[in-house]
């Protein structure tokens, strides 16, 4: 597999498993860009759409991948527990992805879940 | 945003700007950014596509929240609009992190905006007070550096009090904010340091006639 395919099959598995975790709102784009992709398609306008909100970097170093998710917590859930959830979740989903990858089973990727607001 | 070595989120642009270099934040809230004219921008904002789309978002925006007050939501019209707006405006500025959970194993991280809501909010909960400025620091700079900048944390917060609420007003602030970092965060919070910096006349609003007044209501 290519490493952009790698990539975007990590951020997919990683985006599908923090939606999944008790006490995740939503990743970014979050409410502004809900927002702003709904007002862009109420008046057609070309601005672009911003990123998805999670993020999968390959480090060259190693070949290990680090995955990122900006993501609100709801309001009753710990905001730590929360972000610890979103990693084990991830952790899980994104192995498959790797250890297909690398014949020598060495894909590593490291979670980092940032909380931008809670709601 | 990217990941510095030590792997905490480097402060950045959230989006980025708009392909004519002007900030989306800028543009919808009509300010001009540093160094530039305000002359010069209101003529730029007329002819460009790209800010004269952004502005037509932001008025579709507006009716998409008109739109969702005839809902008639719990709390009124007015709350879910301070709500939405709120969320908004935190994820158009970021700034800098705070981290989350105390395992040694924990990867989490918070802005500091986002937290600072929390903690205010806690102090605001409290009767005469009224929170101000809340600021998030680790505990100690210089270890920082060394534990990868997941080490305890000290938050400085400014309020104002009512005469009532005086003597006790750090006590309370102090037990309120330690509460929220430990069951709403999950943050390590080791010290607490409050400064009543203004006179809460319920009333009235602060007292602006003597000592002490001190900045209110910032971003935090």
């Amino acid at each position: 597999m290519t490493e952009r395919i790698v990539r975007s099959e990590l951020e997919r598995a990683a985006a599908a498993a923090a939606r999944a975790t008790d006490g995740v709102a939503f990743l970014r784009p979050g409410l502004t860009g809900l927002l702003r992709a709904a007002a862009t398609s109420a008046t057609g306008s070309r601005y672009a759409s911003p990123p998805e909100g999670v993020r999968a970097l390959r480090n060259s170093a190693d070949g290990s991948w680090d995955v990122e998710l900006r993501l609100t917590v709801r309001r009753g859930h710990r905001a730590a527990d929360v972000t610890r959830a979103v990693r084990l979740a991830v952790e899980m989903a994104t192995r498959p992805v790797v250890q297909g990858e690398d014949g020598t089973g060495g894909g590593q990727v490291s979670v980092t879940a940032i909380v931008t607001g809670i709601v | 945003m990217a990941l510095n070595a030590d792997r905490q989120p480097v402060d950045g642009a959230d989006d980025g700007p708009l392909p004519c270099g002007r900030s989306l934040e800028a543009v919808w809230e009509g300010t001009v950014e540093r160094g530039r004219s305000p002359a010069a921008e209101a003529a730029h904002r007329g002819s460009c596509p790209h800010c004269s789309a952004a502005l037509a978002d932001l008025r579709t925006l507006d009716a998409l929240v008109t739109a969702a007050r005839e809902l008639d939501p719990p709390g009124g019209t007015d709350a879910l609009t301070a709500r939405v707006m709120d969320v908004v405006r935190l994820e158009l500025r970021p700034g800098r992190t705070l981290p989350l959970g105390t395992r040694p194993d924990d990867t989490g991280w918070i802005f500091e905006s986002a937290a600072a809501r929390e903690l205010r909010a806690a102090a605001d909960g409290l009767p005469g007070i009224r929170a101000g400025s809340c600021r998030v620091r680790p505990l100690d700079v210089g270890a920082a550096e060394v534990g990868q900048g997941r080490g305890p944390l000290r938050v400085h917060v400014e309020v104002a009090a009512s005469l009532e609420a005086l003597p006790t007003a750090a006590e309370a602030v102090r037990g309120a904010l330690f509460a929220v970092a430990e069951r709403v965060l999950g943050m390590d919070v080791r010290e607490i340091d409050v400064r009543v910096v203004d006179v809460l006349h319920e009333d009235m609003g602060t007292d602006g006639t003597g000592t002490g007044h001190g900045p209110e209501g910032s971003a935090g």
